[in-house]
C-alpha cells in the first residue's frame, strides 16, 4: 500500500500555500516525506513559467490584432486632447441648444475623430470624452466604423458611425440635451432633402439616424435600436 | 492577489489595461482565439456600461472575470451545440487522467528545464476544466476560495482541478520532453 495516496492529492495546496484546506495529518507527512516533498517541488515549478508564458501570449496576442489594439486609445486621446487644446472645429460652438439634432445631422457627414472596428476601443474614448451614460455601440449586424464628439450650447452630440454589410454608411448621434423629450421609444420621422431621419427618444435624449440607405432599413436600424436600449 | 483600485485612473482605463489578462482567460475556457476574443471584448463592454454600478472598494478583478464567466455561461446555455466546457468534466476519459501515484525523477527533471513555450503548448492542451482554475490560481494567482466563487465551484473540487491540472501538464511536458 502506498503510504503517501492518501495525502498526495494536497500537494498542489500546499504548493499554492492553501494551508488551510490541507489536513494536519497531510501537512505532517509531506514535511517528512522525501517522495511527497519531491512532488512539492514539482508542483511549485511550472507556476512561474506558465504565468510569465501565458500573460506573455495573451499580450503579443493582443498586439497582433488589430481589432483588439489598445494603443489606438491612445493616440485617439492626444488627437481629441490636441483639438479640445486648440479650439478645432471638431468640437462646434455655433450651434444653439435647440439645434442638437441639425447638429447630429451635421456631424454625420464629417469624418470620424476615432476609427476603428472595436466597440471597446470606440466605447472608451466616448466614455472618456462626455460624461454621458455610454451610447451603445452594437446595433443589430451593423459594423463599426468610428466615432465623433460635438457639442454646442446646451448639450452635446456623439456619433456613432456604421456601415451595412452592403457598404452603405449609417450614423447614430446621441444627442445628450436638458430639452423636453417625447415619450420614450417614440420615433420621429423627419424629411430631409430627398431622404428621412429617424429621431429616436431614449433614455437621457434622443438618438438620431441617418444614412445613405433605403428608408425601409433605416426604420429596421431604429427597431434594432430601440431593442438595445430596452 | 486583490487589485486594489487607484483614484489617480478612471475605471475604463483599468478595465483595458485588465483586457490582456482577460483575454489569457476566456481562452483556457473556450480553447478559441476568436471564441475568447469576443468574450474579452464583451465582457470589457458590459463592465463599462455597468460601471456605474461598479462600488469604488470592490475588487476590479474578481467583479470583471465574475462578468465574464457568467457571459461564457449564457453563451454555453443559448447555444445548445456548445457544451459549458465547465461543466464537461464528467465526460473526459479517466485513461487521460493522472492517478495518485508520485512523480518519477525524469517527469520532475523535465518540469524543472521546460521552457516557457512548451508550458504553454502543454498549458493549451488542458481541458477546459482543469485549465481555468489552474489558470485562475496560477497566473492570476487566486485563492483556492476566490477561484471557487469565480468558477461556482466547491473549493475541494478547485483543490482537486488543481492538482489535477499539474499532472497533467507535467505528464504533456513528459511526452514531448
Amino acid at each position: 500500500m502506498d503510504p503517501c495516496g492518501e495525502h498526495r492529492p494536497y500537494v498542489g495546496a500546499l504548493a499554492d500555500g492553501e494551508f488551510g484546506v490541507v489536513p494536519a495529518p497531510t501537512r505532517q507527512h509531506v514535511i517528512g516525506c522525501r517522495d511527497c516533498t519531491g512532488d512539492l517541488e514539482a508542483h511549485r515549478l511550472p507556476t512561474a513559467g506558465l504565468r510569465a508564458g501565458l500573460r506573455e501570449s495573451s499580450a503579443l496576442r493582443l498586439r497582433r490584432r488589430p481589432r483588439m489594439r489598445l494603443s489606438l486609445i491612445a493616440a485617439a486621446a492626444g488627437v481629441a486632447a490636441t483639438a479640445m487644446g486648440t479650439g478645432l472645429t471638431g468640437w462646434s460652438v455655433t450651434h444653439r441648444a435647440g439645434d442638437l439634432v441639425d447638429l447630429a445631422l451635421t456631424a454625420a457627414h464629417r469624418a470620424p475623430q476615432i476609427r476603428s472596428t472595436d466597440p471597446v476601443v470606440v466605447a472608451l474614448w466616448c466614455s472618456r470624452f462626455s460624461d454621458r451614460r455610454l451610447p451603445t455601440m452594437s446595433i443589430g449586424t451593423l459594423g463599426l466604423d468610428g466615432a465623433r464628439m460635438d457639442a454646442a450650447d446646451g448639450g452635446r452630440v456623439v456619433t456613432i458611425f456604421y456601415r451595412t454589410s452592403d457598404s452603405r454608411h449609417i450614423t447614430v448621434g446621441w444627442v445628450v440635451d436638458s430639452g423636453p423629450s417625447p415619450e420614450r421609444g417614440a420615433v420621429e420621422a423627419r424629411p430631409v432633402g430627398d431622404r428621412i431621419v429617424l429621431v429616436v427618444a431614449v433614455p437621457a435624449g434622443k438618438a438620431v439616424l441617418s444614412g445613405d440607405l433605403p428608408a425601409s432599413q433605416l426604420w429596421s436600424v431604429a427597431g434594432a435600436l430601440e431593442g438595445t436600449i430596452g | 492577489m486583490v487589485i486594489a483600485r487607484t483614484t489617480s485612473r478612471s475605471l475604463p482605463n483599468e478595465i483595458a489595461d485588465f483586457k490582456p489578462r482577460l483575454l489569457a482567460f476566456a481562452h483556457s475556457l473556450t480553447h478559441d482565439w476568436a471564441d475568447a476574443e469576443d468574450l474579452a471584448q464583451e465582457t470589457c463592454l458590459h463592465a463599462l456600461s455597468a460601471a456605474d454600478r461598479f462600488a469604488l472598494e470592490s475588487n476590479l478583478k474578481a467583479w470583471l472575470f465574475t462578468i465574464l464567466r457568467n457571459i461564457h455561461l449564457n453563451r454555453c446555455r443559448r447555444d445548445a451545440a456548445i457544451r459549458p466546457h465547465m461543466v464537461g468534466i464528467d465526460e473526459l476519459s479517466v485513461d487521460r487522467l493522472p492517478d495518485a501515484t508520485a512523480l518519477g525523477d525524469v517527469e520532475r527533471q523535465v518540469v524543472a528545464r521546460a521552457d516557457m513555450q512548451r508550458m504553454v503548448e502543454a498549458f493549451r492542451s488542458l481541458p477546459s476544466a482543469f485549465a481555468a482554475p489552474l489558470h485562475l490560481v496560477a497566473v492570476e494567482e487566486t485563492s483556492y476560495a476566490e477561484a471557487a466563487r469565480l468558477l461556482g465551484v466547491p473549493i475541494g473540487t478547485v483543490m482537486s482541478r488543481v492538482y489535477r491540472a499539474r499532472r497533467l501538464l507535467m505528464a504533456a511536458l513528459a511526452e514531448t520532453g
